[in-house]
């Protein structure tokens, strides 16, 4: 029988975040779940593990598949001391096609629980090359890692799925880059030093924004975040000032009031080098006066606008699936096409056993009706002709695999031709 | 030869008009293959261009910009060569729709009403014709290149002003690169046409014998000119960003070719003198 592709998958759709924080694996001790697979005597070939903080998910090829969970329940037990028969954790278990086509969703970014993620393949391709720094060979694990890079790659390149902010932050820093091209150059005003302010510079900073002002009215945590972002901190009292110098103004405070008014703005703009002013008001109550965004050369955006982008974008993200799945199943076929192929030697002695079954059948019939003599040339004469029979055969198929041009449906021709599947049974 | 440049003549506007559709369903769909065919179909029609051009002038024995609408072709292969070159920079293909929409419709313009003659008068065959030609056709084509970014950028802005994020937000590049493709494009029109009319100048005091003659196209373009170098030192000085930055070269250019239109109305050769 052929080689089984299993997935066991902890994610967070099946496995509550306190069990995924446990069956969390590091780099190291992925490295020890491999190690014990690759130099055990057990049915493991291969193995290969995913671990986000959104999933742990162990990927292996088994000689036969029967006991591979009960392994990987054991290992945890041996190496992170976690006893999941007692967390009653109930992984998803797929098999084969199931497998694969797993594996490449998680790829492009299909599973993740913001669809469309894009950190998961540098994470997919972190544990590809995590399995090719080991001392072990893992050629189908190489080629279905290899193939779901692919799929991640191609997801993001033919389809929009992984394209527009999917979060307030994330919106903010699309507008950034709609707007503005040379980043480092910008300046930034923060209004407001709450967790909504420091995630959307986290995020600008992440696009290359170096230059911060920090307003907030509590100097303490006003001078934290500027500590944090090696920026300048001022009092609210100072933001008319400020405006004239800053390309982006990033508010997000408790105030009930306009921290921002039209008269504060449109004065600024008399004194502005800069050209257009981008302001994100994710304040609720608002705290830029609306009429603001009337002013020529302003971009204002509040709470609501960037609620509605994140909106939009999820659903056009979702309109991607079809033609996503469909890179998936594209992809998911050429591997199964390949990992078929490998079949070629099951075929050869599958068919080498099936001749040489009907040899011994036939020949026990003359066991006792010829002498030694006669039976052993019956039995030299009937090996030479079985030989000589499956030498074609046998030669075109090798060629054939190694040329790259035997397909699945060959393969299965020649075992529905000498019904090779039922063959096994009968013997077994 | 006749024969293929007539032919040629017939063909490129047809080539174009493909390259415009492709471009126009890439922009609209989303289809990088459809983005990289209408790519190959631009450089095709480049590349024909410059044959076209050439059996020309090897046949008529002219640089072939001697008529006005022999200039609008050049001006579209001008702005066919410059668009190429930023697409392969930037490797940004949606705005190829705005380019090729001026390209198809100059040489369409100049396909149908352009004619093969010999020239008769010498002063076409001289090489500083030629320069002068080169370099106010670069230079034009330049600004109008700067007002084509300069519309997508008036598109774009009016787009994030409303919070509407369509097939132009999704589309087109930052406003910050847009206004700076703008200004540099109107920096290279204003040096180009500047050196082209200055050698148009030069080359009308050797063989004329006059730095300036009268004549209504070369006062129409001088003064064009000098109120686009005006116009850019203003830029410069006022700060002028973005919006009005736009609005400058988009005015400017429509008052240059406005300028060029009614001067070409009162004044139907090339030159008055040619």
């Amino acid at each position: 029988m052929s080689d089984t592709i299993i997935a066991v998958s902890y994610n967070y759709q099946n496995t509550p975040v306190e069990l995924r924080d446990k069956v969390a694996l590091s780099d190291d001790e992925a490295k020890q779940f491999i190690r014990a697979a690759m130099e055990g005597q057990g049915e493991i070939k291969e193995l290969a593990i995913i671990s986000t903080c959104n999933r742990t998910e162990i990927y292996a090829v088994l000689r036969e598949p029967g006991h591979f969970f009960d392994w990987v329940t054991d290992q945890y037990q041996h190496l992170k001391q976690v006893n999941l028969k007692t967390e009653s954790a109930d992984p998803t278990i797929l098999y084969n096609a199931h497998a694969i086509e797993h594996l490449f969703g998680v790829a492009g970014g299909l599973k993740s629980m913001m669809l469309g993620e894009n950190q998961i393949l540098s994470q997919v391709k972190s544990s590809y090359e995590l399995i090719l720094s080991l001392p072990y060979s893992f050629p189908i694990l190489n080629r279905l890692f290899q193939d779901a890079v692919r799929v991640g790659k191609s997801v993001r390149t033919n389809t929009h799925l992984c394209k527009g902010a999917v979060s307030i932050s994330l919106a903010a820093a699309d507008l950034t880059r709609k707007i503005y091209a040379n980043f480092s150059k910008l300046k930034v005003l923060l209004v407001g030093a709450g967790e909504t302010t420091e995630l959307t510079a986290v995020h600008l900073r992440a696009i290359g924004v170096v230059d911060f002002i920090i307003a907030n009215r509590g100097e303490e945590r006003r001078k934290v975040l500027a500590e944090k972002f090696n920026a300048k901190a001022i009092s609210l009292d100072e933001i008319p000032s400020a405006l004239t110098q800053v390309d982006i103004a990033i508010v997000a405070t408790k105030s009930k009031d306009y921290l921002i008014t039209h008269d504060m703005v449109k004065k600024s703009l008399s004194e502005r080098k800069q050209g257009s002013f981008l302001i994100i008001d994710i304040s609720s109550p608002r705290n830029v006066d609306p009429l603001v965004g009337d002013l020529p050369q302003i971009y204002l955006y509040n709470i609501n606008d960037l609620d509605k982008v994140v909106a939009e974008n999820l659903e056009k993200r979702k309109k991607e699936l079809p033609v996503a799945n469909e890179i998936v199943r594209e992809i998911a076929a050429e591997f199964r096409e390949w990992f078929k192929t490998l079949e070629v030697v099951p075929t050869i002695s599958r068919l080498s056993g099936y001749f040489e079954h009907i040899r011994d059948q036939e020949l026990g019939k003359f066991k006792y009706k010829t002498t030694e003599q006669e039976f052993q040339k019956m039995d030299d004469l009937s090996r030479k002709i079985i030989r000589k029979l499956l030498h074609y055969p046998i030669k075109e198929l090798r060629e054939q695999n190694n040329n790259g041009n035997l397909t699945v449906s060959k393969i299965d021709t020649l075992w529905d031709l000498y019904r090779l599947k039922s063959f096994k049974k009968d013997k077994e | 030869m006749i024969l293929f440049i007539h032919s040629v003549n017939v063909l490129l506007p047809l080539i174009y008009g493909v390259a415009l559709g492709m471009y126009a369903w890439h922009f609209f769909q989303n289809t990088s293959k459809i983005g990289e065919y209408a790519s190959r179909a631009l450089l095709t029609a480049i590349v024909l261009h410059l044959v076209y051009l050439v059996s020309q002038g090897v046949h008529f024995r002219i640089f072939p910009v001697a008529t006005i609408f022999a200039s609008m072709s050049m001006f579209a292969l001008n702005i066919s060569v410059i668009y190429l070159i930023i697409e392969r920079i930037s490797k940004d293909r949606k705005t190829g729709i705005f380019f090729l929409i001026i390209i198809f419709c100059f040489q369409l313009c100049s396909s149908m009403l352009i004619t093969f003659e010999s020239p008769t008068n010498s002063i076409l065959s001289n090489s500083m014709f030629g320069i002068h030609t080169t370099l106010t056709l670069f230079g034009v084509s330049a600004l109008a290149i700067s007002a084509l970014y300069s519309i997508m950028y008036l598109m774009l802005a009016k787009e994030i002003k409303r919070h509407r994020f369509g097939l132009i937000y999704d589309g087109l590049p930052a406003l910050e690169t847009l206004e700076n493709m703008s200004r540099y494009a109107t920096g290279a029109g204003i040096i180009f046409l500047g050196a082209g009319l200055f050698t148009g100048h030069l080359w009308s005091y050797k063989v004329l014998g006059y730095f300036f003659k009268y004549d209504v196209k070369i006062i129409a373009s001088d003064v064009a000119w000098f109120f686009y170098l005006f116009g850019w030192i203003l830029v410069k000085i006022r700060h002028l960003h973005g919006l009005k930055m736009s609005r400058v070269a988009i005015g400017g250019f429509l008052a240059f070719i406005i300028i060029l239109f009614v001067a070409n109305f009162v004044d139907t050769t090339f030159h008055s003198f040619i």
